[in-house]
């Protein structure tokens, strides 16, 4: 198939520094025209692993292939990736043009074929009237896109981003991202993003690769992160989680009947099967927990009451207690309106089981 | 601050203007003095100095046989010091502290001592005394400035600049040449700058290394010996005047560049 020609596959891929090993054995497929994200805190090893992919780093053991190219050994300048630096790296002393075009000069194209590219480039970022400007004279939402496009110039195959979005602020950002998103989406570009912040991460990924300790701790599309974490790190690390540790009493398919501090409750696997009697962490979103002002009887609900109220504009959260103590806490997410009709020391709660995942220890 | 605290220092400060700046006003005044004999009163005015000296061949051609000199050894000095400044800056290795103490090491050994030693050095590799001589000493000399200078200005330069041209195609030498030399601009022009001026009033190098053609300073030395022309006062001030230009410039062009990064 001639889309799996510029996949990139990364094979058994390791970094170690001294007794650091900052990638372990790392296997993965971006395939053509993909989005992805390397999501992780710092030091997980997500801008090692781009670096190897840029050529900057060069790998402890494994493969990289871009296509069929076994690109492990290759140099930086010799490899179709560009990449897109986290502080930009606009080579100051010169012009927004001729940053542009310095990718395509040692190319070795003609002047004629360089002008043109370098004004579709310009115009395409909409930064027409910025061509003789120097990179010190533009804003720093400017600045990304001169950085952009001089990455894109030379038409890589595949495009490394490095955290780009970190020196804006977050009204420019959320903008910036949509942007991207947009630019990748008409560009047709494999782009590698690399990020520690989730919210970005789902705003504009097709897929979210979260790494910990230099390895790869799930692989999903965004909604696939979000709802369905395979593991208690994944689901503390992306939004806000409430994980309740629970018993498990009955498994029927993929659905788990858990005991919950003497409360019945039922979530799904997806990963490992947990066994009868086993402890589970069962992961639940604020905004999945369903909540009622009367009893809704068929013992769906659970009484609960609520210890703080926190007002966030468009939705509203609390912290709540629940149990015959009220020494269990959780968090819940809804609109303005639900929480205010809420009654502080009595009202009920269901946990829908699509949305509680249960993950083995 | 009390009051007199403040008349006090203002008072150090304005004794301090007069006596930098009294000895040259009185050097330039002389320049234009119709007498041949230097001190007050000045009674006649007269242009007559700087004609002379615009028409002594021999005067001239120590210029240019000084300038040659500050021109040629502060191109080697730039390219010994950049190299030495390239091969400290990026990489870490054994022994580095030494090869930077023994680059420094030429910049705190009295000038008097440098300059026998190179004069017997100099004569052991069979260069006569003269031009070249005093070239490898000037040269030796200002290598711990330009070295200096360039290191700060690579250090304050991002790796990813070079990260990025290599990304773009370049390879370590195009990315050298088109990135990194650029970004050093502004130190290169300031160590030149000051190489040249260090290069061209530097006395005591030249006149241990020097053959029977002096250089401007050593000229001007042998001049007070038989007894003191005003034409000295012209051509130390044509001196002033082209190196505090030589100086202001280099200090504009430093601040203009920079900004830029």
């Amino acid at each position: 198939m001639s889309n799996e020609q510029n996949d990139v596959r990364i094979i058994n891929l390791s970094k170690h520094f001294g007794d650091v090993k900052a990638v372990d054995k790392l296997n993965l497929t971006i395939k053509q025209g993909e989005f992805v994200t390397l999501l992780g805190q710092s030091g997980c090893g997500k801008s090692t692993t781009l670096r190897m992919l840029g050529g900057f780093e060069q790998p402890t053991s494994g493969k990289i292939f871009l296509g069929k190219d076994d690109v492990t050994n290759i140099p930086p300048n010799k490899r179709d990736e560009n990449m897109v630096f986290q502080d930009y790296a606009l080579f100051p002393h010169m012009t927004v043009y001729q940053n542009i075009a310095f990718g395509l000069e040692l190319k070795g194209e003609t002047k004629s074929d360089i002008t043109a590219r370098v004004k579709h480039l310009l115009n395409f970022m909409e930064l027409n009237s910025y061509g003789e400007r120097k990179p010190n004279e533009l804003s720093g939402g400017q600045r990304q896109r001169v950085a952009l496009a001089r990455a894109l110039a030379p038409r890589p195959k595949v495009l490394l981003l490095d955290e780009p979005l970190g020196a804006l602020d977050a009204k420019l950002r959320r903008q910036v991202q949509i942007e991207l998103k947009d630019i990748q989406r008409r560009t047709g570009k494999t782009f590698i993003f690399v990020t520690h912040d989730q919210e970005e991460a789902l705003t504009m990924s097709d897929r979210i690769l979260v790494m910990n300790n230099g390895s790869l701790e799930q692989d999903g599309t965004p909604e696939e992160i979000y709802f369905h974490p395979v593991s208690k790190f994944v689901a503390s690390f992306i939004g806000e989680a409430n994980i309740l540790s629970c018993n498990v009493v009955a498994i029927n398919g993929n659905e788990v009947i858990l005991d919950w501090y003497g409360q019945r409750i039922c979530g799904q696997y997806r990963a490992d099967k947990p066994e009868i009697g086993q402890n589970v962490d069962a992961v639940i979103r604020p905004e999945k927990v369903v909540c009622y002002k009367n009893d809704p009887g068929n013992d769906v609900g659970i009484e609960a009451s609520i210890t703080q109220r926190i007002f966030k504009g468009s939705y509203s959260s609390a912290n709540i207690s629940i149990g015959e103590k009220r020494d269990i806490t959780m968090q819940i997410l809804t609109d303005a309106e639900t929480l205010h009709s809420l009654n502080d020391e009595k009202f009920w709660i269901s946990i829908p089981t699509k949305y509680l995942t249960v993950l083995t220890k | 601050m009390t009051t007199q605290t403040r008349i006090l220092l203002s008072v150090i400060y304005w004794a301090f203007i007069a006596y930098v700046l009294l000895p040259l006003a009185m050097m330039i005044l002389m320049g234009f003095k119709d007498s041949k004999f230097i001190g007050f009163p000045i009674t006649n005015w007269t242009l007559d100095w700087y004609i002379e000296v615009f028409h002594n061949t021999e005067l001239l051609g120590i210029i240019g046989y000084s300038m040659a000199i500050a021109i040629i050894s502060t191109v080697l000095a730039i390219v010994i010091g950049v190299w030495a400044a390239m091969l400290l800056g990026h990489s870490n290795f054994r022994g580095k502290v030494v090869i930077f103490a023994l680059i420094c090491l030429p910049a705190v050994i009295p000038g008097i001592i440098s300059a026998i030693s190179l004069r017997i050095f100099s004569q052991a590799i069979n260069i006569d005394p003269g031009f070249w001589a005093i070239i490898l000493g000037h040269t030796i000399h200002n290598v711990p400035f330009v070295a200096l200078v360039v290191m700060a200005r690579l250090n304050s330069q991002p790796i990813s600049y070079i990260e990025a041209a290599r990304d773009l195609g370049a390879d370590d030498i195009i990315a050298f040449i088109r990135v990194t030399i650029p970004y050093l601009m502004p130190a290169l022009i300031g160590a030149g700058i000051f190489c040249m001026l260090t290069s061209f009033d530097d006395f005591v190098r030249s006149f241990f290394l020097g053959g029977y053609q002096p250089t401007l300073p050593v000229y001007i030395f042998g001049q007070l010996r038989t007894g003191m022309s005003p034409e000295i006062n012209a051509i130390s001030t044509i001196v002033l005047l082209v190196s505090a230009a030589m100086g202001l410039f280099a200090e504009r062009i430093i601040k203009r560049r920079s900004k830029d990064s």
